[in-house]
């Protein structure tokens, strides 16, 4: 078993796919001819080769590529609509609210939209407009599924899933993780299921609850903080729409202690309702208030060294935890 | 059962009514519906009707005077029900005495007998704690080297406030905000850990409970609430308390939980009597405060009396059986957090090993006067309950309410309040002849005068060239009160009371003499008036009919002294180098060591002498 980055982990889970199912189709804007192919950051490189009928360049029209996407999945098709950026999801939020979201519920179930909305989603380094996190925003809206892989082997698991889920799944993937993070993908079939969150870390001291890119700083955070006696435990939920709060829940009693980190907006973040359920379910569990590490309430500067003050990073969930341990909050 | 009527709230703007005219008199008949009280506010009158039938059987505000709304004004219950066994008491005076009439709701009578609004709950509302900074990553607890201002000082955000000085450096803390230093919470010379309050600054009032002299007082003194529509509650509970069906908000919900309160005991002001955060704090603010100045302790008990604790904390504490009261707290202004909790089970700081709440009275020659005024008179929070069982061959009475109330208002006082005593002996006789005659004189009249009317009469005088000892001490200041109303202790089977004899100095000696027994007979007999209990500013505690001599009380708070008075006894006595015979009668005064100092006693002791060995001074 070698290790594979998050991109070819994502490879792997559309090649496998589209071999298991015809249905399987992908729509999107610059991923047949721009470049190289394989979308605009060369992560299916050779793949629209091997697919020439099913996998398609679109005009810069987001609504149209998820429209097409709505009425082939009710068709009977599994369509993949892979937006460039998630920022790019704003013209088309009508059709990802108003029809993706509602079909089944409308019409009893008698119509389905198994369909997958893949954007990479958070900053990228290209301003306020194009360099934004919705993950929270999406998470609100029932009707959906949402998941957010942090590592290959989630990334390819939970894109199987989603492929085969028979309601419509936003998988949010992150720039910053396609090339950079490499780890173990277990061989032959894997699937990771929708709404189970994970361990990524063992700890007693703090709990960790986090999702995509943050998990990945919290594991370097940890690391960091390992050598200072602070042991963290950290709770990937992987899916954040259905959300699974049972490990955070189960690993709150354990150590009493709990941060939220997110990349988005602290307001209204994802993290509020996080912290907001732990302190319902598990009240007299804990030791600290709830803390909160997340983006900074601002629109993304474009100057790359106030681009990263707004967000957070490992350092920040290390300063986090050291505060909380002395009882500094 | 008994119910209450209370001051009803008609129109949203309404804060207070006056009682009109009460349309039944006491032991009349109620039928449900029917109209037993007018009630006037600023626009209207109307009538309220019993919401219950039976009988009325007590009027706690009489017609005329004006009362918050939701204060209770009367009772309906059944017929020939005692009210002090059963009634859900306005005030703990209620049911600790048979006395029935005893809630003065009426700001009046409050303003008279409770200190000046300290209240330190609504100080400390305003009052931003400067707490015990973390100077470094290793830091753990730090020493107040000095503080750079007085309480009560002017303090401008950024100016500094006190030195620190920790192992390695001493530094000045800034003010965060402007304001005045309320309060000094860790003296000089300290060591506290970090993040412990050690003083608040607010824009409020001063908070009672400063450190003196390096003494390191957890909490502030207990205060009177200054909010009258709060009537003292009964607050120690015998049985465990189920508050969940009470008609209050879920902090003060909490609140009480934490505290032990009995929230069907304590009245509210919110809406439809809802019982508030400021009922919880006014509630405790007489009672909580002396167990953590006696435990010695800088706890987390905040200057409100409420333990700031996190949830797992308290979980973890009942597990454990840890007292949190008792328990330091290293989080944020104090809190504690489950490590807290760990480090005091290992120390044994344990519910059950609480010690009481303070060191019982140990003078044993006079039974000293207890149960006061309803404002005053709040048994201290939980009373340490007993945790064992009697020994063999012990048969165990639980404490009756009134015993509670001695029991804990005496602790504290002893406890809390530094006693001086200064006697003296005086010659009687000239005031035993000039009593014969008056009451030869009023013989026609009905009335007579007690030699305990005569002392009562010269304390009085007294008091009016001494005014420290018609004071209270507020914390950093005194309080002189206006009135002279002298506090005569009364024994009652299971303990006693005292009753309240209104403007002494302006009254004569037949007046008392009518005045005494019939405020006595009123309360014996629980018919009691407003005003009869409560209210005193001195108190006198008389047990020559035992033939007892020396009498040596406690004060009775929040007075600044009390006298206690002997027998007088015939006793050989040096006069002009003959023994001679004379009725000498001694009295101690014991006053608070805060208010005045013993040269000031022994005055105070000589005038009242020179008084009574001059007795038609006091008909002049």
């Amino acid at each position: 078993m070698s290790e594979i980055t998050y991109a070819q982990a994502i490879a792997q889970a559309l090649r496998e796919e589209m071999k298991r199912d015809p249905n399987v189709v992908m729509w999107g804007e610059d991923i047949v001819n721009y470049n190289k192919g394989g979308s605009p950051y060369g992560v299916y490189r050779g793949l629209p080769q091997e697919f020439p009928d099913r996998i398609f360049d679109t005009p810069i029209a987001e609504e149209g590529i998820i429209g097409i996407a709505i009425g082939a999945a009710m068709a009977g098709m599994r369509p993949i609509a892979e937006i460039m950026t998630v920022n790019f999801t704003l013209v088309a939020w009508d059709q990802i609210v108003n029809h993706a979201a509602k079909q089944a519920h409308m019409f009893n179930g008698q119509i389905k939209v198994p369909m997958v909305i893949r954007t990479p989603n958070g900053f990228g380094r290209t301003a306020s407009t194009h360099s934004q996190n919705f993950d929270a925003w999406f998470a609100s809206i029932p009707g959906i599924k949402v998941v957010v892989p942090a590592t290959p082997a989630d990334a390819k698991g939970l894109l199987k899933s989603a492929i085969r889920d028979d309601d419509p799944v936003v998988y949010l993937e992150h720039l910053a993780l396609y090339h950079r993070v490499k780890g173990h993908v277990p061989e032959g079939e894997h699937l990771t299921p929708i709404g189970v969150a994970d361990y990524k870390r063992r700890g007693k001291d703090v709990t960790i609850v986090t999702w995509g890119r943050m998990t990945i700083e919290s594991l370097k955070a940890a690391d960091v903080l390992a050598k200072d006696g602070i042991d963290i435990e950290i709770v990937d939920l992987r899916s954040l729409r259905p959300l699974d709060l049972s490990l955070a829940l189960e690993s709150v009693h354990k150590t009493h202690r709990v941060i939220v980190v997110e990349e988005g907006w602290r307001v209204g973040g994802l993290g509020a309702e996080i912290a907001a359920s732990i302190q319902e379910l598990a009240f007299n569990d804990l030791d600290a208030p709830i803390a909160r590490v997340a983006g900074l309430d601002v629109p993304m500067p474009y100057a790359e060294n106030l681009e990263r003050a707004t967000l957070p990073f490992a350092e920040d969930v290390v300063a986090a935890c050291k505060a909380m341990m002395a009882n500094q909050y | 059962m008994a119910t209450e009527i209370m001051m009803p709230k008609m129109g949203f703007d309404m804060t207070e009514g006056t009682v009109a005219s009460w349309l039944k008199q006491v032991g009349e008949a109620v039928k449900k519906g029917e109209p037993v009280v007018e009630i006037e506010t600023d626009k209207t009158t109307i009538q309220v009707e019993a919401e219950t039938a039976g009988v009325l059987v007590a009027i706690t505000v009489p017609a005329g005077e004006k009362v918050p709304v939701n204060t209770p004004i009367g009772m309906i219950g059944a017929a020939g029900e005692s009210i002090a066994a059963k009634a859900p008491a306005p005030a703990p005076a209620v049911s600790a005495a048979p006395a029935v009439v005893a809630a003065p709701p009426a700001p009046a009578a409050v303003a008279a007998s409770a200190p000046a609004p300290v209240a330190a709950s609504a100080a400390a509302a305003n009052a931003a704690p400067v707490t015990m900074p973390k100077m470094g990553f290793d830091m753990t607890e730090g020493t107040v080297a000095s503080w750079l201002k007085q309480v009560g000082d002017a303090v401008k955000k950024g100016e500094p406030v006190v030195e620190i000085e920790t192992d390695k450096t001493t530094i000045q803390v800034e003010a965060e905000s402007s304001g005045k230093l309320l309060q000094i919470v860790v003296a000089a010379g300290e060591r506290v850990p970090v993040n412990t309050v050690i003083g608040y600054i607010g824009d409020g009032n001063v908070l009672a409970g400063n450190v003196l002299a390096g003494n390191v007082l957890a909490a502030p003194q207990p205060v009177a609430p200054a909010t009258p529509a709060v009537a003292a509650p009964a607050i120690a509970p015998q049985a465990p308390i189920d508050n969940s069906g009470a008609n209050a908000t879920p902090i003060a919900r909490r609140m009480a939980d934490e505290l032990k309160l009995d929230l069907t005991k304590i009245k509210g002001t919110g809406p439809e009597g809802r019982v508030t955060k400021g009922d919880i704090e006014a509630a405790v603010a007489a009672g909580t405060a002396s167990a953590s100045v006696a435990s010695g302790a800088t706890s987390a008990a905040a200057a409100n009396g409420r333990v700031i604790a996190s949830p797992y904390a308290k979980k973890l504490a009942a597990e454990l059986s840890v007292d949190l009261a008792r328990t330091q707290g290293s989080g944020p202004e104090g809190r504690i957090v489950s490590d807290d909790v760990k480090k005091a089970a290992a120390a044994g700081i344990l519910v059950s090993a609480q010690p009481s709440a303070a060191p019982a009275p140990t003078v044993a020659v006079a039974q000293p006067v207890a149960v006061s005024a309803p404002v005053v008179a709040q048994p201290a929070a939980p009373a340490p309950k007993a945790a064992t069982p009697p020994p063999a061959g012990t048969r165990r009475e639980p404490l009756s309410k009134m015993r509670q109330t001695i029991a804990s208002r005496l602790a504290q006082s002893k406890g809390t309040v530094p006693h001086y005593y200064v006697a003296t002996s005086v010659e009687m006789d000239a005031a035993l002849a000039m009593r014969v005659q008056i009451n030869e004189a009023l013989k026609a009249e009905g009335v007579k005068v007690s030699v305990n009317d005569l002392v009562l009469r010269a304390t009085a005088l007294t008091i009016k060239k001494f005014p420290k000892f018609n004071a209270t001490f507020a914390g950093d200041a005194i309080d002189y009160r206006e009135n002279i109303n002298l506090g005569v202790a009364v024994a009652m089977e299971g303990g006693l009371i005292v009753i309240n004899v209104r403007d002494v100095d302006k009254k004569t000696l037949k007046q008392i003499g009518a005045e005494v027994p019939a405020i006595a007979a009123r309360v014996r007999e629980g018919k009691g008036q407003p005003g009869d209990m409560g209210g005193q500013t001195f108190t006198t505690s008389n047990l020559g009919m035992y033939g007892v001599e020396d009498v040596i009380p406690i004060i009775n708070q929040p007075d600044s002294g009390i006298l206690g008075i002997g027998n007088a006894i015939q006793t050989p006595v040096v006069k002009d180098g003959q023994i001679v015979v004379r009725s000498m009668m001694k009295l101690w005064l014991a006053a608070d060591h805060r208010v005045t100092d013993g040269a000031e006693g022994a005055q105070f002791v000589a005038e009242l002498k020179r008084l009574l060995e001059n007795p038609w001074a006091l008909v002049l």
